[in-house]
């Protein structure tokens, strides 16, 4: 199993910017998924975390969405998950998180 | 005999037990008793000799160590069977006899005598359910029985873990509940809870965020409040969200935990639980038949998400088997990259209960299957908790015994697939 975790930041326009992350998303990696995010959200007012390429989540990966989620929620960015492969949704439905978290299939959704 | 023995146990420091056995049993023919102590993993039985740190040296030319898989005495524990070793016409024989605190599975005796008749096998699980109980008299003041039942050293978390759950294996008239957990040696944040109140059966199953000595704490801290809340007549909802306001004191929504908090009325088999954002429970029905009970999850404990707490429920049959579970089971990935699965896991299960082995002996043998499957590294803590509804009449029956492996009053062979030669 893969313990790296690829972080690509993309400024879309002065709103929007989306950070794609593929690799796994665990214990090892999720801090550095986080600190990408907040500086990304310090200056755009939109995330959307493109997470097609994510091939593993544990239970600390689900909780480095939460915090920034929470995160996100406090300082009034909109956090969006974006193509979420099946096995971070089930992760997600199981925990309940999915009715929380906002989900789309794809960026043109955005 | 046995008088005297329980007479001496209340001053008998653990070192001084073998020696201590030995004279009492003396007494009614038994010219020789080893106490041999299965390992956490269940791999192995020492042997007790009371010498050393480890109350495990100088065996004086008697075998150290067993192999639960392969061997007699291995079998007589398996299966909770009292096996004789030898050929029946010789002078003396030795006597596999299971060791059982309750229904936990200690260990094994291996008892020598001439004494071949009904007496002396009543007396051979007499003395082996006393030696049980003194041994787990002995426990919590013995560092020497924590040593010589482990094949390696335990992390912290491990340390705090077995030392906070109950033993893995309970049965009344009325449940069998089992419980195994592996990587036994370096847990980190899973942890099971059960216990019983008038009819009231609860059982909980906790699986804290993480991999090290954090996740071990906060599990710790999940079922000290869980119980602590409980203990004072709260509901499952309440006991759930006072877990959660716990975790939140202490780590400000940076840890979770998630889990399922159930309670079994015996009297009616009504299942109530509380699923805090955790794999659903398995019902197994008759052996042939499963489902996951699906409610809707509220969030995990300690992420104060603000989802509405369900109770959930499920009318039971006398005979069904609820099964709580964590990540490590299903999500356990082999050489080839292949999860152990969902399917696998019920299946094995399906097809252990159609043996009618002693239901340890199947988790013992599940965990195992998990274990092989991922060439015995598990990159996550692997946790089954297990129940039986039997039904509601709280004295003991045969079928509590049956399922729980304890040893029938009359010998007898083990199975013919065993290999062993008696």
């Amino acid at each position: 199993m893969s313990t790296d975790l690829t972080v690509t930041v993309h400024d879309r326009d002065d709103r929007l910017v989306v950070i794609t992350a593929a690799g796994a998303l665990d214990y090892g990696t999720s801090g550095a998924l986080l600190e990408q995010a907040a500086t990304a959200t310090s200056t755009h007012r939109s995330l959307a975390l493109d997470l097609s390429g994510i091939t593993f989540c544990d239970s600390s990966g689900l909780n480095a969405l939460l915090r920034l989620n929470r995160h996100t929620g406090a300082d009034g960015t909109a956090l969006t998950l974006v193509a979420v492969p099946d096995q971070l949704r089930r992760l997600l439905r199981i925990t309940g998180t999915d009715t929380v978290l906002t989900l789309r299939d794809n960026l043109t959704e955005l | 005999m046995l008088a005297g023995l329980l007479a001496a146990s209340h001053l008998l420091p653990l070192e001084l037990l073998p020696s201590t056995v030995a004279e009492h049993a003396r007494a009614v023919g038994f010219t020789q008793v080893l106490i041999y102590l299965g390992d956490l993993q269940r791999d192995v039985l020492r042997l007790l000799t009371g010498r050393g740190l480890d109350a495990g040296q100088d065996g004086a030319g008697e075998e150290a160590e067993l192999k639960i898989e392969g061997s007699l005495a291995g079998l007589a524990y398996q299966y909770g069977r009292v096996l004789p070793e030898g050929p029946r016409d010789a002078e003396e024989r030795t006597w596999w006899v299971p060791l059982l605190d309750g229904t936990e599975r200690l260990g094994v005796l291996r008892i020598t005598t001439a004494d071949d008749d009904l007496r002396a096998r009543e007396e051979m699980t007499l003395l082996a359910a006393l030696i049980a109980l003194i041994l787990h008299s002995k426990e919590d003041s013995s560092d020497a029985l924590a040593r010589l039942t482990r094949a390696q050293p335990l992390n912290i978390a491990a340390e705090m873990q077995w030392n906070l759950m109950p033993p893995r294996s309970y049965a009344d008239g009325r449940v069998m509940i089992s419980a195994t957990m592996e990587p036994a040696y370096t847990i980190s944040g899973d942890a099971y809870d059960y216990a019983t109140a008038g009819p009231f059966v609860h059982l909980s199953l906790f699986d804290a965020m993480g991999h090290d000595t954090a996740a071990g704490l906060t599990a710790n801290l999940a079922v000290a409040a869980c119980r602590n809340s409980r203990r004072q007549g709260r509901g499952l909802a309440e006991t759930s969200e006072r877990v959660e306001a716990a975790l939140i004191e202490q780590y400000g929504h940076s840890r979770y935990a998630t889990g399922v908090i159930a309670e079994l009325d015996t009297r009616t088999g009504l299942l109530s639980w509380v699923n805090r954002g955790h794999h659903p429970p398995v019902l197994m029905r008759r052996g042939r038949w499963h489902s996951h009970l699906d409610c809707r999850p509220t969030h995990p404990m300690g992420t104060g998400l603000g989802l509405p707490t369900t109770v959930c429920r499920e009318q039971l049959e006398p005979g069904d088997r609820i099964v709580l579970y964590t990540d490590g089971i299903i999500e356990a990935r082999g050489a080839d990259d292949q999860e152990f699965g969902l399917e696998r896991f019920t299946d094995f299960l399906d097809r252990q209960h159609a043996e009618d082995l002693p239901v340890p002996e199947t988790l013992r043998r599940l965990i195992h299957a998990v274990l092989d499957h991922h060439d015995g590294r598990l990159q996550d803590d692997a946790t089954v908790l297990f129940c039986e509804w039997i039904g509601p009449e709280a004295a003991p029956g045969d079928r509590a015994a049956q399922l729980a492996g304890l040893p029938p009053e009359e010998p007898v062979p083990p199975p013919h697939d065993s290999g062993s030669t008696l």
